[in-house]
């Protein structure tokens, strides 16, 4: 399809028409988020309970913005061509997603004890956490669905709409978590 | 196999397997496995997931993705319907007629409320039932006041309008509008467990401790959410990148406009109602705390969430039905649409200005008084675009050549109901007044004279507008006369009377009221059964006219957007080839304007 | 062109002259026991008077043109009109002109009068809950509780007894649900929210009960589930004296444990 001349008033081609789609619908994910931190400011103000661990939040962003810069590689590799590139650089996306996961996970695990989900900070730090951790774990099962295509070489330097979408909206992901570390650890 | 039949397998296979699973793993945390209210909801999430795949993500999408052939769906006659169709004109009939369905189911359950209302004291139900009924009324109206109009008509109608083959996204417009079935499943049996008696507002902390159902319209809504967010990118991208070469934006219908604007609101506000229903569900099956007073919580705060959703979501449901008719105005006057970028302006104000007027809902409810005086502000500025609208509806008629049509009927009549809607709802904005009228029939007689007035009688002036298009065939016009005049005169005769009833203390959301109030109640109750029979009417027509009615030609108005240069109905791409915009869409009166070559 | 307008002019002019003589002329309103009520009344008059002209000027452009531009062949077509701008920009100054009006009054200086005085003589603490008003006057140490026992029952139901010309500060919480505090002869309500003190304040003027008109009466305004219907008492007003009386009255069926055990049925 994206062979197609453009015959629409303005020109548009299929890659612009689905990265406006994306962004619409990244636009739209930024109001779900936009929506649990009004709860939390509306409800709560800035306070927080002492427990909240900001130490292990910074490791978690830095280990989200490491993602992004392999993320980026992966993108790069493949404008250039370099398949075996966007491979590694995917797996290694993939690789610190899971690990900010697990240490979401293992924070949760403590943080019951401190502030339980049945006190107002609990519950949006946990369903705030919560929603992002999934959109986390579907950006990695998006990024799988790019790799196994990319192991299946249908991408090119010229065409690789699957890799940019996965990694814009992997972009996207990481830019939310620095909105939920400043609402929820750092104020 | 139909995929629906699949869809539905699959959806009790996936829900069987994520109760199950929910169940174990309580189970192995040492708590009671069967717990209706986590097993529902995870259930359910796993049942729709399954849903979607069976009736034609698997096939149509996924197996894409996962480096298979995929299998598009591809039937003929009314097969056609019950699948995974990417086909925008498809989709349109689909929706289009799932919604007219509710809005008739919806409209009985009003018919009984009525007749609890007759009389003072208690009749042929309880209050629990009233509560039920009336919860089910409102919601289920408001989910046709939301997506009937985009759904039917701005799927069908502007890609044909902007002469596009297709929406940008097909798929995702097929997804949109079968993440519906799910939704309207849960209303059907919610009933079955206990209903929810809050309104469609749903409120906590009552909406935490009431019957189950209330986890069901926390679904459904989320779940109609989800579909008006998808269509909304859809939408957006489809108009930006898909207008046939020479429609530049000052030549855009002005239908198109307003689901444009439309989709601005349902791409960002319906997020807030997902989370506020996201945050209720869990108080209710999680115990979290975020608004239930007893843990700490703060019940304002979900009014305030709701309400950023549901002031724009009522815009969603006027904005397109503003542009139906100013769009038969402007072709059944043969004149130009009045004042059209003012028009757009309009639609534009009142999306921007739509995002700061919520707590207008909340005058009454114990909000920080700083808050009052601005949003009454907001709101009264609102009128000011609004009032664009009117402008150019007046303007167009003024000096036109009228053909008293049945669709220019409703559009008049539409412009009518909804001024009354409009001066109705100044009352509501003013902070002295809306202490008396806020939650009283006042509200009930002003929402239902823009929503029903007008969102629907522009979903009517649309059905006729259109439907030679749709399907090919003419309706009876002198049934859709009837239909119209009924409909005006009995709408008019029920609802005025309710602005009375409010400003004389009876407040909404009640199966009972005052003895001295029965008299006008009454009269409201019989004046609502003819409004309700004037829609026997309406299905008569339509079926009767969809199977034997006179076969309509191309263009049976004589009216210049593309929808009508190409035959009824439209073949499967539309145009044969992507046409031409030269000029205007409403260009009448000048000697040798033509809007397209096709 | 301009005869058209001329009429339609005239047309307008009539009709607001008519459309403002019947807002003045009828009444529509209940009853009213307070100076916000009276206030407010005012303010609903006033916008009535300010819609007044909107509504006839749309409906007489609507009805002219309706019946003097009818198409008389199906080729004729309009003319090629698209816009007159002196007009548009007219509208545009009008409507905000009068939105801008209506903000400030009654809008603005009607919400300062209510909120003019934050005290009162006479406080009246209201505890809502499903499905009963517990109306309690610390200054009296008295607590009346209302029944859902619907208005086929009211007389044997609660009253909340109020002094004429007393000003009077309510305060309302609630302990389950939001409810909302309604008497619709003062023109006032405010939500019950659990976690949450909301005032009212209102200056009581003239004797009424529920027998003369049921805008006498506490009415719960917020869907607060299935006893909402009945959650009501009646309001009286009286003069200070008689309310002394009422105190006085109620206290001794309080000690004699009266009113309490009935509960309503549903």
């Amino acid at each position: 399809m994206s062979s197609e001349a453009a015959v629409y008033e303005g020109g548009y081609t299929r890659l612009q028409i689905n990265r406006m789609g994306l962004w619409f619908f990244i636009i739209s994910e930024a109001f779900m988020f936009l929506a649990l931190h009004s709860y939390r400011f509306l409800a709560l103000g800035t306070e927080k309970p002492e427990a909240v661990n900001v130490f292990l939040g910074g490791v978690l962003t830095v280990i989200l913005l490491a993602s992004s810069v392999t993320a980026h590689q992966a993108e790069k590799a493949i404008a250039r061509g370099d398949t075996a590139g966007l491979q590694r650089g995917l797996m290694a996306t993939m690789g610190l997603g899971v690990l900010f996961l697990l240490l979401v996970a293992y924070e949760w695990g403590v943080a019951f004890g401190e502030f339980p989900p049945s006190t107002p900070f609990g519950s949006i730090f946990y369903l705030t956490t919560g929603m992002h951790a999934l959109h986390l774990l579907s950006g990695i099962g998006v990024l799988a669905l790019v790799y196994k295509a990319a192991k299946r070489g249908i991408f090119t330097a010229e065409s690789h709409w699957g890799v940019q979408g996965g990694v814009l909206y992997w972009h996207f992901v990481d830019v939310v978590w620095l909105s939920v570390f400043t609402s929820l650890y750092l104020l | 196999m139909l995929p629906v039949i699949r869809g539905t397998i699959w959806a009790i296979v996936a829900f069987l397997i994520g109760a199950v699973l929910t169940a174990i793993v309580r189970a192995a945390m040492g708590l009671a496995p069967w717990a209706f209210g986590p097993v529902f909801t995870v259930g359910y999430f796993f049942g729709f997931t399954g849903w979607l795949l069976g009736v034609g993500v698997w096939d149509t999408w996924l197996r894409e993705y996962l480096g298979m052939e995929p299998r598009p769906f591809k039937a003929e006659g009314w097969r056609r319907y019950f699948g995974f169709n990417t086909d925008h004109k498809v989709i349109g009939i689909q929706y289009g007629v799932t919604f007219v369905f509710m809005f008739l189911a919806a409209g009985l359950l009003a018919m009984l409320m009525r007749f609890e209302l007759m009389r003072p004291g208690r009749d042929i139900m309880d209050f629990a039932e009233y509560n039920r009924i009336m919860s089910l009324h409102g919601f289920m109206m408001i989910l046709v006041a939301v997506t009937a109009v985009p759904g039917m008509f701005g799927n069908y109608f502007v890609p044909l309008m902007i002469g596009a083959e297709d929406m940008a996204f097909p798929r995702m417009n097929a997804l949109s509008y079968w993440i519906w079935p799910p939704a309207a499943f849960l209303l059907l049996l919610s009933p079955f467990f206990g209903g929810w008696d809050t309104g469609w507002t749903g409120y906590p902390p009552l909406a935490i401790t009431n019957a189950d159902g209330q986890l069901l319209y926390n679904l459904a809504f989320f779940t109609g959410g989800l579909s008006s967010i998808v269509g909304s990118v859809n939408f957006l991208t489809t108009i930006i990148t898909m207008r046939a070469p020479g429609m530049t934006w000052g030549r855009v219908p002005i239908f198109v406009w307003s689901i444009f604007f439309t989709s601005v609101m349902s791409l960002t506000a319906t997020q807030f109602v997902g989370v506020a229903m996201v945050m209720n569900l869990l108080d209710r099956i999680a115990s979290t705390a975020f608004f239930d007073p007893v843990q700490g919580g703060v019940p304002l705060v979900y009014q305030h969430i709701f309400w950023f959703y549901s002031h724009p979501a009522v815009y969603v449901m006027i904005l397109p039905s503003l542009g139906i008719m100013l769009e038969v105005l402007a072709h059944f006057s043969r004149k130009p649409l009045f004042a059209y970028r003012w028009a757009v302006a309009g639609f534009a104000g009142i999306t921007a200005l739509s995002f700061t007027v919520w707590a207008h809902h909340m005058f009454t409810s114990g909000m920080p008084e700083v808050l009052h005086v601005p949003f009454m502000a907001t709101t009264e500025a609102i009128s000011v675009p609004t009032g664009l609208i009117f402008l150019s509806a007046l303007g167009t008629i003024w000096q036109g050549k009228l053909r008293f049509k049945t669709p220019m009927l409703f559009a008049l009549g539409m412009l009518f109901n909804f001024l009354i809607g409009g001066l109705t709802g100044i009352f509501n904005s003013d902070l002295p007044v809306d202490m008396q009228l806020h939650d009283t029939f006042w509200v009930v007689s002003h929402f239902h004279y823009t929503i029903l007035g007008g969102g629907i009688f522009g979903l009517f002036a649309g059905i006729y507008y259109w439907f030679p298009k749709m399907t090919g065939r003419m309706y009876d016009e002198r049934l859709g006369r009837i239909h119209f005049w009924l409909m005006f005169v009995f709408f008019n005769l029920t609802f005025l009377p309710m602005a009375w009833l409010g400003l004389n203390g009876m407040n909404r959301r009640i199966g009972d009221y005052p003895p001295q109030l029965g008299g006008v109640n009454a009269f409201v109750s019989m004046m609502a059964f003819v409004l309700g029979a004037s829609f026997l009417i309406f299905v008569y027509n339509m079926v009767v006219s969809w199977v034997r009615g006179h076969v309509a030609e191309a263009n049976p108005w004589g009216v210049r957007t593309l929808e009508w240069a190409t035959s009824s109905p439209p073949p499967e791409h539309n145009f044969p080839h992507v046409p031409e915009v030269l000029g205007g869409p409403y260009d009448y009166g000048v000697p040798g304007a033509v809007h397209a070559r096709v | 062109m301009r005869r058209d307008a001329l009429i339609v002019f005239i047309l307008w002019v009539l009709l607001t002259v008519v459309g403002e003589a019947i807002v003045m002329a009828i009444d529509i309103y209940p009853p009213v026991a307070a100076v916000e009520a009276e206030h407010i009344d005012q303010a609903a008059r006033t916008l009535f008077m300010l819609a007044t002209p909107v509504f006839t000027f749309v409906v007489v452009v609507m009805l002219y043109s309706i019946w003097r531009f009818r198409a008389r062949d199906e080729s004729e077509e309009g003319p090629a009109v698209y816009i007159h701008q002196p007009f548009a920009v007219g509208w545009l100054v009008v409507t905000s002109a009068l939105a801008a009006l209506l903000f400030y009054n009654p809008g603005y200086v009607g919400w300062k009068f209510l909120q003019r005085d934050p005290t009162g003589d006479l406080v009246v603490q209201v505890v809502a809950a499903q499905w009963h008003w517990h109306v309690t006057y610390p200054q009296y140490d008295l607590t009346v509780t209302s029944k859902p026992i619907g208005f086929e029952r009211m007389e044997e139901n609660a009253e909340l007894a109020l002094p004429a010309g007393k000003r009077v500060k309510f305060e309302i919480t609630s302990v389950d649900v939001i409810h909302s505090f309604w008497i619709p002869a003062l023109r006032m309500k405010v939500d019950a929210v659990p976690g949450l003190v909301t005032t009212m304040y209102a200056t009581v003027t003239e004797p009424g009960s529920y027998e003369e008109d049921a805008a006498f009466r506490v009415q719960c305004a917020e869907l607060c589930g299935t006893g909402h219907p009945r959650m009501n008492m009646r309001v009286t007003v009286m003069e200070p004296e008689e309310f002394e009386k009422w105190v006085e009255e109620q206290k001794k069926m309080m000690e004699m444990g009266g009113g309490m055990e009935e509960e309503g049925d549903h």
